[in-house]
């Protein structure tokens, strides 16, 4: 094939969208007229988009519309239901936050707490002890109270102690299963993204 | 628009009456099933509808849910497993140029189109292209879509848009040179 009618053949294209300048279409006229080829190929090209573009659509039936606000019910009471699913969820997750907490405070801050306020309370009790006889006579009675409460202290926290612990440990595991669980519920959520599928 | 983002269904309604013929063709040209298209392009509105808050008000409508009718439909296929072919393949096997021979008469391209065997061969032309190129194909001469709204809706350049339409119309062009 000549390089003439390869360099009119690239513009078809232009052509067929009517893209063409003024001056490079009589050119490309000139050309048609005078090349059976070309012509043939480009009566070709028009009449293969003039086939494509008059094959007839499909009527959409009757109840496209209908069937179209039925699904969309649907759809939306499913969109309902996932995003009451994801209120419960938080709900959850909220809560066994504020018991991890309350464990995790009861089983690591409160017995340092607790010893720092035994200590001080003891230093102040010696200090009263020291000053005065009558305070050593009354101080002997609460020195045998507050051993007996921190014995009773001691013997209560080694078996609630041990308890919250393991619920501390329970916590944690929960809370990551719930995070997890959350993290699903928001990846499954509704929401189109349109352009997310373009491959 | 704004009405059926507000949650007014008689104005989504009026959205779906108006777009539910060119987006049904579009469906049945992209998977080249009829039953399958009614289901696609249904769920295509519905879509479409449940995506309206991330809708830019003041853009055309048309690119945004033509966007969503390739996307379901490429899924539909990619779950159907619908092979697709590589037209670059396809290109490097037929380099060569292919000499026309358009007989002289021929029927008028209305009646031709309504002939049987030519919907076929269109169809069948069609499932041999990349699913963007037939997309782009069908967007551009199907729908009358400018190149500029049709890049909007594959999310591809322009010029890459123009690319998969000049080989498409090529493609198409070779599986009815029969017929035309």
């Amino acid at each position: 094939m000549p390089d003439r009618c390869a360099d009119i053949r690239k513009s078809f294209q232009a052509a067929l969208d009517g893209d063409l300048p003024p001056t490079n279409r009589k050119e490309f006229d000139r050309h048609l007229a005078a090349c059976p080829g070309c012509r043939r190929a480009y009566g070709a090209a028009t009449r293969t988009l003039a086939v494509f573009q008059a094959v007839p659509a499909a009527e959409p039936p009757r109840a496209f519309v209908r069937n179209v606000m039925l699904r969309l019910e649907t759809a939306k009471a499913r969109a309902a239901r996932r995003r009451q699913a994801g209120i419960w969820f938080m709900t959850a997750t909220a809560a066994a936050s504020a018991a991890g907490l309350v464990a995790a405070w009861s089983r690591f801050v409160a017995p340092a707490a607790g010893g720092v306020a035994a200590a001080a309370v003891a230093r102040g009790a010696e200090a009263l002890a020291g000053g005065a006889t009558l305070a050593r006579a009354v101080a002997k009675p609460l020195g045998v109270f507050t051993s007996i409460a921190s014995a009773l202290g001691e013997a209560a926290w080694s078996v609630v102690g041990r308890g919250l612990s393991e619920f501390a440990l329970l916590y944690v595991a929960g809370f990551a299963a719930f995070v997890i669980l959350n993290l699903v519920w928001w990846a499954r959520r509704p929401v189109i993204q349109p352009q997310a599928l373009i491959p | 628009m704004r009405r059926a983002r507000e949650g007014d269904e008689l104005a989504f309604e009026a959205i779906v009456n108006k777009f539910s013929r060119p987006i049904l063709d579009y469906c049945r040209r992209m998977v080249g099933d009829a039953t399958a298209a009614e289901d696609l392009a249904q769920e295509t509105f519905v879509k479409f509808y449940l995506a309206l808050s991330a809708f830019e008000l003041g853009k055309p409508v048309s690119p945004y849910l033509y966007r969503i009718a390739h996307n379901h439909c490429l899924d539909w296929m990619r779950k159907k497993k619908v092979p697709t072919v590589s037209l670059l393949v396809q290109d490097g096997e037929s380099g060569e140029e292919v000499e026309l021979d358009v007989p002289d008469a021929k029927l008028a391209p209305d009646e031709l189109a309504n002939r049987a065997e030519v919907q076929a061969a269109i169809d069948e032309a069609l499932a041999t292209l990349p699913a963007t190129y037939r997309g782009a194909l069908i967007m551009r001469y199907r729908e009358g879509m400018s190149y500029e709204d049709i890049a909007a809706a594959l999310d591809i350049p322009l010029g890459t848009v123009k690319a998969q339409i000049h080989r498409g119309r090529d493609k198409l062009q070779q599986k009815l040179q029969a017929f035309v």
